[in-house]
């Protein structure tokens, strides 16, 4: 019986475990996945900007909304756990300065709703694009290490 | 038969002789005051070699927020962790006491030509003269008179970390000798004069090769794999190879222009944004004239393709 016992127990343990390793590299994927999701859309952008494609009022509100969604799900997407983890680029920084990071996601926040209530031509994209391009840059200069 | 006595002396005497000679060799070299001829500083001209020099990057008192850093306040501090020790980044704001308020011109000039202090002492490699050595003459003087309208910042940075013996100045006279190849930018005449600004602007003040290529034990670089990319001085990061192999090489090839406006805003053809230390460096030339951004591209994308160290491996 409690032979049982200490088996099921192990058992859970180790499943519980499992589960935990499992949605801490699953936050790994997930802040990756986003990251691209906005690289992609970034670009889009900075092509308008660019004149390469024509100015699209309808896909800058997409690339906006891609952006936030991001800058929303970041917050919860940093466990500890996650420190380490298949192909992480996440530097030390973002848990040892943990107010810094939040306060530049916030700032990443905001710029995008003021992005998202003035963007209405080219031009107002360009400015709007240059203050977020700038939040990108400052926080992977100082949340994020390229190991190779 | 030459006694035991003789072969002594002997030997003392070629100690002696090295060690003299060693001692002359390796005396830090300066420009005097009489190579410099009268002339008229053109301050915009020094804030333009200011950005591209990238003075800010190391030379600003750091802040927690990058974005907030005053880059105007060179009062040092920086510390810059290698495998040699840690170096503290000086003061090199106006401050007569504790900046370079009180070097003269020609001091200015021999720090950044020869690697030499207004002391007298051979500074560190880590001061990148060894590109600095290539500037013109012109540019180091109106960045020098750029920098006297700078604020002055009190406080004097706390002394290099260094392990022994790297922390004897006197032995980097061998290391120039050894590596600092002086000698002004000489253009190319076969090739386009916006070529020869980007050879300029990249191997003279922006000194891109110092971090995008690999060093040897005594911390020079390879010179057979300039910017083929390397382990950054920490070993924490990588830095990207910037010939063609690093930059035509996967999903996201870059062109001309991409390098350009790369300079500009910092994004990359993925739409991913540099960080790390890129970051700063973006600050810096998105200050430049688009020409100039556009001398650096077309440089670096006409470098031949050069074969780096491997990065260490993706963990998967």
């Amino acid at each position: 019986m409690i032979r049982k016992l200490v088996i099921a127990l192990g058992v859970l343990l180790l499943g519980v475990t499992a589960a935990s390793a499992q949605s801490c590299q699953d936050a790994i994927d997930k802040r990756q996945t986003f990251m691209k999701h906005s690289a992609a859309e970034a670009k889009i952008g900075s092509s308008m900007i660019k004149g390469e494609i024509p100015f699209d009022l309808a896909k800058t509100k997409e690339i906006y909304a891609a952006f936030a969604a991001d800058a929303a799900a970041m917050p919860t997407l940093f466990p500890d756990c996650s420190k380490t983890g298949d192909h992480t680029t996440a530097a030390p920084a973002v848990w040892e300065k943990s107010a810094d990071f939040k306060a530049a996601i916030a700032k990443f926040t905001a710029d995008i709703k003021a992005a998202q209530d003035s963007t209405k031509d080219l031009d107002s994209l360009k400015v709007n694009f240059q203050t977020i391009g700038k939040d990108c840059g400052s926080c992977h200069q100082t949340f994020r290490v390229k190991p190779s | 038969m030459p006694t035991l006595r003789t072969l002594a002396l002997l030997a003392g005497a070629a100690v002696t002789l090295g060690l003299a000679a060693f001692w002359i060799m390796t005396l830090p070299a300066i420009v005097p005051a009489s190579a410099l001829p009268p002339y008229t500083p053109n301050l915009d001209n020094g804030r333009t070699v200011f950005a591209i020099g990238g003075c800010a990057s190391c030379h600003a008192v750091p802040a927690d927020d990058p974005d907030k850093t005053d880059r105007t306040r060179l009062g040092g501090g920086l510390a810059l962790k290698t495998s040699f020790g840690t170096f503290h980044v000086p003061n090199i704001s106006p401050d007569p006491r504790d900046g370079i308020g009180r070097w003269s011109e020609a001091n200015f000039v021999s720090a950044l030509w020869k690697g030499t202090s207004a002391r007298g002492t051979n500074l560190y490699p880590v001061f990148p003269y060894t590109s600095y050595a290539h500037m013109q003459l012109n540019d180091v003087r109106d960045l020098f008179a750029y920098l006297k309208t700078l604020p002055r910042v009190p406080g004097k940075v706390r002394r290099h970390d260094l392990k022994f013996p790297f922390n004897e100045r006197r032995l980097l006279g061998g290391w120039k000798l050894l590596f600092l190849k002086g000698g002004l930018f000489v253009p190319d005449p076969t090739r386009s004069a916006q070529w020869n600004r980007g050879a300029y602007l990249v191997n003279g003040p922006g000194h891109c090769a110092e971090c995008h290529s690999p060093r040897n034990l005594l911390g020079a670089i390879i010179d057979d794999e300039r910017f083929a990319g390397g382990p950054t001085p920490d070993g924490q990061g990588w830095v990207p190879n910037i010939t063609p192999v690093g930059l035509q090489h996967g999903d996201d090839k870059w062109t001309e222009k991409d390098i350009a406006s790369f300079l500009g805003d910092g994004m990359m053809p993925s739409g991913d944004f540099a960080g790390s230390t890129m970051a700063d460096v973006i600050r810096n030339t998105s200050l430049l004239g688009a020409a100039d951004r556009a001398a650096i591209a077309h440089y670096i994308f006409k470098l031949p393709p050069v074969q780096g160290p491997t990065p260490p491996p993706k963990k998967n």
